[in-house]
């Protein structure tokens, strides 16, 4: 049984398909009447093989694709709010104080040094510069990233240091709610086990997550839910 | 209190402008709020720059209302105003930055005068401090204060466009029309430029209407985007949804057609 004072997000028979209005205005359906729940301190991990669904879905609560059938219901400062019509600044103060999202790629302003990009969603709350840099710096040095690199863009780093930066960007911001897209795919043990440590950590704070995590070591040891997007599909 | 219930700084209602039997722009309606940055795209002669003319008070509409939410007085239509009012409101509250950046600058006083005109009026007599503003601002749109006594028809089109910046932005406006910031600048100048204006908005918490053709442009610097196409809105929302998920078919045609770097 789950504690409905606990629960932090509803999803109720959400629908998502894109039309190609180029290509004959191809409609290509991705789910149908998907419901599920999400409490304080849960992680729900999305399963299903590739193609199914699971980054639209995450994007779809994110706003960065539009849905029109079915509600996406989010707690937010205090009061109870549905994302599916929401008008966009609406979604913008959603973004940036209650939900988090990790993408698979980095995507920054080129040019700016790996430190400021991580303080900045800080300042840009009004926080004071010493604390902001200095989270920053806290964040950094979980996640392993060599304090050489700080001063410098993120463009020229690897694969797996441009992951963690990402991750770095999100986790340094407490959010209530966060969305993970395949947080640890490009890295090696030691660094998965970092990530893992902060996912916990913020799990035990309290964050409700859900997450794509192809790797079964990972899902193993953050998941508390699994939510079959196929299966949920089939039952639609 | 949630955001929804604020004021919008500035609000478009059912706004259309016709040259003739041209349309110019039709049945335009925006909000924009504290603190956010609304682009425009559109291909050439969808009425981008009409509307921008139209909105910060260059161009008085056919039909329409165009209202901001004043200091004291609250939201007020801007073409029921009286001129002087609209002047004072032109030069204090709102920044235009052109995309020719002559059109802006006076060509034939020097960097320094041009920047620290807007604070003499408002209202600043004291020279010193007229010229250490002027200086503080150069300062932030990087320029080299060696120029700052020479006149702007000696600088590059990079120059000229943080000069404007500096000009607009020296009374702390509330609002700020720009037109093509940075069409016809090479890339690593446009690129400074791009962070500047980013930094500039997100510290002092301006906002901001944006026109461009460059959807690299409005992703970096826009939080919503409205597509426009022959004088009409197409489609309008959060600036990664517009790219990533665009719904009408122009705005597909457009999105699909971004040459890969």
């Amino acid at each position: 049984m789950k504690n409905k004072l606990r629960e932090v997000l509803s999803v109720n028979n959400l629908k998502k398909s894109f039309i190609l209005h180029n290509q004959n205005s191809f409609e290509l359906p991705v789910f149908n009447n998907i419901s599920f729940s999400l409490s304080k301190g849960e992680c729900l991990v999305l399963s299903g093989s590739s193609g199914t669904g699971k980054s639209t879905l995450l994007r779809s609560i994110y706003g960065n694709y539009l849905t029109h059938l079915g509600e996406i219901n989010i707690y937010h400062n205090q009061s109870w709010i549905n994302l599916v019509g929401a008008p966009p600044h609406l979604i913008l103060d959603v973004r940036k104080q209650t939900l988090g999202y990790v993408s698979q790629f980095l995507r920054v302003i080129p040019r700016i040094s790996t430190l400021d990009l991580v303080a900045e969603p800080l300042l840009s709350r009004g926080e004071i510069e010493v604390n902001s840099i200095n989270r920053a710096k806290d964040i950094l040095q979980k996640l392993a990233i060599p304090e050489n690199l700080w001063n410098l863009p993120p463009a020229t780093f690897s694969g797996g240091e441009q992951q963690r930066v990402n991750i770095a960007i999100t986790f340094v911001r407490d959010f209530p709610i966060l969305l993970l897209d395949e947080p640890t795919a490009s890295l090696d043990t030691k660094n998965k086990q970092a990530v893992i440590d902060l996912i916990k950590n913020a799990k035990d704070n309290g964050t409700a997550i859900i997450g794509i995590f192809h790797d079964e070591s990972v899902r193993d040891s953050v998941g508390t839910t699994i939510f079959n997007i196929e299966e949920a599909k089939k039952a639609a | 209190m949630t955001p929804n219930k604020e004021t919008p700084l500035l609000r478009v209602t059912e706004l259309s402008h016709y040259y003739g039997d041209q349309v110019g722009c039709e049945e335009i309606n925006l909000e924009v709020y504290n603190g956010e940055v609304l682009g425009i795209v559109g291909e050439s002669g969808s009425g981008k720059t009409t509307l921008l003319k139209i909105i910060s008070g260059l161009l008085p509409p056919t039909q329409g209302t165009i209202e901001f939410d004043k200091r004291i007085e609250g939201s007020s239509d801007i073409y029921q105003m009286s001129e002087p009012e609209r002047r004072l409101l032109m030069r204090t509250d709102w920044g235009i930055i052109y995309q020719n950046p002559k059109d802006g600058l006076r060509m034939n006083v020097s960097a320094g005068a041009n920047v620290g005109e807007r604070l003499m009026a408002v209202g600043a007599r004291n020279y010193s401090y007229i010229r250490a503003e002027s200086n503080d601002w150069l300062n932030k749109v990087e320029m080299d204060l060696g120029r700052i006594d020479h006149f702007p028809k000696t600088f590059s089109g990079g120059m000229l466009q943080r000069l404007q910046i500096a000009r607009n932005l020296i009374t702390k406006p509330r609002l700020v029309f720009m037109d093509e910031p940075t069409s016809g600048l090479d890339v690593s100048v446009q690129a400074r430029l791009l962070d500047l204006v980013r930094g500039l908005v997100n510290q002092l918490g301006i906002s901001c209407v944006i026109v461009s053709h460059d959807l690299g442009v409005m992703r970096l610097l826009s939080h919503r985007l409205m597509v426009m196409k022959s004088g009409k809105v197409v489609e309008q929302g959060l600036t990664d949804q517009v790219l990533d998920d665009p719904q009408a078919p122009y705005t597909q045609l457009l999105v699909s057609s971004i040459l890969p770097v």
